[in-house]
């Protein structure tokens, strides 16, 4: 009985979906996966853009059924996103500073987020120094450097550390 | 630094298929129903052995309008990367005993 009425249930709704989306989801899917092999074909290089344009678009028309245009689109972008990389080649040692510079500058502006967070609670917040009194505003400032010097130095010494061990 | 392509499994399948079609070149889309790879594994490494000299690739002759859709291009095996499949294929039958999708 449970099992008739879920998949009534189930019936009606998919006539439902269908009725409202059949119309709509074919185009939608077209266009988007259209959308997908632009975005692929623009992550390559200039000189390559032309061919795989023409190829992947006749490798598309090869494929039935609109999920698997969708998946191969999506590989594209991911196979364009490969072969630029294999186009601009970068030496292992550049590659690896540009990701110690990035993990760097990520580093850096989370604590200095975080600096500027606390230290903006403990200033201007419901309970702070200030309010209560404790703090001068001349002070703010001074506050604020001390605490940004405090986090530089413990950011450099963290990284003293990293290159000690 | 190697000379060549790295030689994976997914390498070996694309290089087992186009060895089996020989002197036949196979599009994009054949080679990919053959080997089951995915667009996104399968589109570099074709790109990776063209740029090496295994593979060289051309358009059908036709043009798009008379083909009422855009061209195919094809790729086949040339000399070098024939000869490079061949000992890599044998390379990885002796080690494993047989790529598994030829023994189906």
């Amino acid at each position: 009985m449970g099992k008739a009425l879920v998949l009534s249930v189930g019936g009606i709704l998919t006539a439902v979906l269908n009725l409202l989306f059949a119309d709509n989801l074919e185009p939608w899917i077209a266009w988007f996966t259209t959308a997908l092999l632009d975005l692929a074909v623009q992550r390559l290089p200039e000189s390559q853009r032309e061919r795989f344009a023409e190829e992947w678009a006749s490798h598309l028309n090869d494929i039935s059924g609109d999920i698997g245009k969708v998946l191969f689109a999506r590989g594209c972008v991911s196979a364009a996103h490969e072969m630029a990389s294999l186009l601009t080649y970068r030496s292992p040692a550049l590659n690896q500073v540009l990701k110690r510079s990035r993990e760097f500058v990520k580093h850096f502006l989370r604590r200095l987020i975080d600096v500027v967070n606390t230290a903006g609670t403990l200033v201007f917040g419901e309970d702070s120094m200030l309010a209560k009194g404790r703090l001068a505003p001349t002070n703010v400032v001074p506050t604020l450097l001390m605490g940004l010097g405090g986090f530089l130095s413990r950011l450099l010494f963290r990284r003293s550390t990293h290159r000690n061990l | 630094m190697g000379s060549g392509p790295q030689l994976t499994t997914q390498t070996l399948k694309i290089l087992g298929t186009l060895m089996n079609n020989r002197p036949d070149a196979l599009s994009g889309a054949e080679i990919g129903r053959f080997t089951r790879l995915k667009s996104g594994t399968l589109y570099p490494i074709l790109f990776r052995l063209e740029r090496a000299g295994w593979l060289e690739s051309f358009w059908e002759s036709e043009t798009p309008r008379e083909l009422g859709r855009p061209r195919r291009r094809f790729y086949r095996l040339t000399g070098v990367g024939a000869k490079n499949a061949k000992s890599g294929l044998r390379d990885f039958t002796s080690a494993i005993g047989g790529p598994a999708w030829e023994k189906r």
